[in-house]
């Protein structure tokens, strides 16, 4: 059954991913000498047949600017692991300490390469909740408050750090050793927790040299150190 | 004592792909990049236009098995260009064209609501409905849904639509910071649906949005499609914008809303239409003639006499004569994805006229696509213009209409400036947005208080 879930989540984006190339970056032409718009021969029929649904083609939408938009998903386990693997460009994990992030990048890295895809770039992001505050008694104070009004206590997939901004710069790099390449913070309180990351965390890592003090890039993919996908289609014709 | 004026309604209805968008004029720019939509949508805001619309396809058009190449082709998601617009405009109502037969209401109706709170209750749903087994191939329905059932699914569909639009009411969420309560009403959003087409039940996800529910459009003209309409749509886009056949239009859908315990005023009809606008009626016309052979090439001349040939005539010349070779009455059609081809529905004595025609004014194809097709509706002088606009409204051929510029993206920037001022000076056009919210403009009532009204009545 789960299995089922995720072959299916497979195909939809492998669907995604050859639509997106369905056209070549330069089919619309606008030759106004013969009359016509796009060059027909660089839009393509996908053709994609699967277990759950098949697919024509081409896209109704052009290529976009990053060729392929940032495919990502979260992961627990074996089976997500294993989509991660075969279909995204960044996984989210929860591991709660180093020693559980090395054993899950090993995992995803072991799929990656049973699927052929080990030359490719692929980000493992570490999800984590944070309750931040300048002292650790006020950010714990605030979460027992929560827990209090809540009537129980809050838990979630992902590890809840409780603490300050510098000590949180050390978790991170400390996951980032253990082979995480980037992390993807949920503000536990976000009119609180969203202000105490911007304007607490991200000058500790800066001041540490760990994370930009400029955009480099004008697209995510840029950003996340991907190069523009080769458009699979253009490769077959030239 | 006369007859109140009818305030009128424009639209702007962006470009779209086919052959009245002229892109090898040297002002055509990019049908893609959001800059052209953020100056289209600024241009009938500054005009004070009701709203713009967006329509869609949901399968790239072909003839003779290939893709069609002549025409603008490729457009983005109309959901994702329509949320980028409301953070751009203040005023103007925001119309997506969604097909009915290719999505589920669970997704529609939380994407209408959440279109709706984005832009502070400007969304509007132009509901459309589609069968053919072509389009089909693209989802994962495929093309399973027999034609005379596209109806009955679209009626299902937006009945089951308003089901999630009103399982909020409106007054759900408390957000009690001191005690931690969110929601006053626990069952909120929770709904259950049993039908011929959806049997689905949950929690809808969006609360009430400012409008209630998104203003709904029908395009149908089909007699179901006119009834769905004076069911349950609050405007038409028609495609009747001339006085006779707009007037015939106008009183065969009014006089249905009876039935429906609905009055006139329920429901909008608003027509397509093209314009030509130059300084003096004479340019007007000289500039009209330009843009029909920009707008019919030789090659796009050729293509849509295949529509009703139905055979490949790319051997022919369109300086040249008609075929002397009768259509192809087979069942398999050269030309897929286009509504246009219906229209054609006895090709034999639609050929046997054309030929007629054409040997009486010396035509060449291209002459004759040109002389046959459609017009501009609107040719001349701001002031001709405006004074056309305004007699047809008022003698209830429409009740405003959705303008369809042939230049992407300031083909509707002369029509602002200089024919909406003489119609606000005839005080037929607003000088200023009613109120906050699509409905505003429009001059519909609220659902919650239409309801009211269906049950005092």
């Amino acid at each position: 059954m789960v299995t089922g879930l995720f072959d299916e989540a497979a195909d939809y984006v492998e669907v995604a991913r050859r639509l997106w190339d369905s056209w070549e970056d330069d089919a619309e032409i606008r030759d106004a000498a013969t009359g016509r718009f796009i060059d027909r021969d660089k839009l393509h029929y996908i053709d994609f047949e699967g277990r759950h649904f098949s697919v024509k083609g081409p896209s109704i939408t052009p290529r976009p600017p990053q060729g392929q938009p940032i495919v990502s998903a979260l992961a627990h386990d074996t089976i997500p692991y294993r989509l991660v693997a075969r279909a995204a460009d960044i996984g989210y994990v929860t591991p709660h300490d180093a020693d559980e992030a090395l054993a899950i990048v090993a995992r995803i890295r072991a799929e990656q390469k049973a699927v052929g895809r080990d030359a490719e770039p692929l980000h493992v992001f570490g999800d984590l909740v944070v309750f931040l505050d300048d002292d650790r008694t006020a950010a714990a104070a605030r979460r027992e408050r929560l827990d209090a009004l809540a009537g129980q206590p809050y838990t979630s997939d992902a590890h809840i750090f409780v603490g300050t901004p510098s000590g949180l710069a050390d978790r991170l790099q400390e996951l980032h050793g253990a082979g995480l390449t980037g992390f993807r913070l949920r503000p536990a309180v976000a009119g609180h927790d969203l202000p105490a990351i911007t304007r607490g965390l991200v000058p500790e890592l800066q001041r540490r040299g760990v994370f930009r003090r400029a955009y480099e890039a004008d697209t995510l993919r840029g950003l996340l150190g991907l190069a523009r996908p080769a458009n699979r289609y253009a490769a077959a014709t030239a | 004592m006369s007859k109140p004026l009818k305030q009128i309604h424009l639209a702007a209805h962006f470009p779209g792909v086919n052959n009245t968008t002229v892109w090898s004029d040297p002002n055509a720019g990019s049908h893609i990049e959001f800059s052209s939509f953020v100056h289209f949508a600024r241009t009938a805001e500054r005009a004070k236009f009701d709203f713009l619309f967006l329509a869609e396809g949901l399968r790239l058009r072909e003839q003779g098995g290939r893709i069609h190449d002549l025409d603008v082709v490729g457009r983005p998601d109309t959901f994702t260009v329509l949320a980028a617009l409301a953070a751009v405009t203040e005023h103007l109502g925001l119309t997506g064209t969604i097909n009915s037969t290719f999505n589920e209401p669970y997704e529609v109706a939380r994407q209408f609501a959440s279109l709706d709170h984005l832009s502070g209750g400007r969304s509007a749903w132009n509901v459309v409905t589609s069968w053919d087994a072509f389009t089909g191939e693209n989802f994962r329905r495929g093309g399973f849904l027999p034609q005379q059932e596209r109806y009955s699914r679209a009626k299902e569909f937006l009945a089951t639509a308003n089901e999630l639009f009103d399982s909020w009411h409106g007054d759900e969420i408390l957000a009690d910071q001191e005690t931690g309560v969110f929601l006053r009403d626990a069952k909120a959003g929770a709904f259950v649906h049993t039908g011929q087409h959806f049997d689905i039940h949950g929690r809808f996800n969006v609360p009430r949005s400012p409008q209630g529910r998104p203003v709904i459009f029908q395009a149908g003209d089909s007699e179901e499609g006119r009834e769905f309409a004076a069911s349950s749509a609050d405007a038409i886009f028609s495609r009747h914008a001339t006085l006779e056949a707009g007037q015939a239009f106008y009183t065969d859908v009014k006089k249905r809303l009876a039935r429906y315990r609905r009055r006139p005023g329920h429901l909008l009809i608003l027509p397509a239409a093209t314009f030509t606008l130059a300084d003096t009626d004479a340019e007007a016309e000289e500039l009209a003639k330009v843009v029909r052979r920009q707008q019919v090439s030789g090659a796009t001349a050729i293509k849509h006499l295949e529509f009703v040939w139905n055979r490949d005539l790319s051997a022919y010349d369109p300086d040249g004569p008609l075929p002397e070779i009768d259509p192809d009455l087979g069942d398999d059609h050269i030309s897929q994805g286009r509504a246009q081809v219906r229209m054609y529905r006895d090709p034999l004595a639609t050929a046997r006229e054309w030929r007629e025609l054409a040997a009486a004014n010396n035509w060449s194809i291209r002459d004759l696509v040109i002389e046959t097709g459609s017009r501009q509706n609107f040719v001349g002088s701001p002031e001709t213009i405006a004074r056309t606009i305004n007699e047809l409204v008022q003698a209830d051929a429409s009740d405003g209409f959705i303008l369809v510029p042939h230049i992407t993206p300031t083909g509707l920037d002369a029509f602002a400036d200089q024919v909406v001022p003489l119609l606000q000076e005839q005080g037929v056009f607003r000088t200023e947005y009613e109120g906050p919210t699509l409905r505003h403009q429009l001059g519909l009532a609220h659902p919650d208080d239409v309801r009211d009204e269906r049950a005092a009545s």
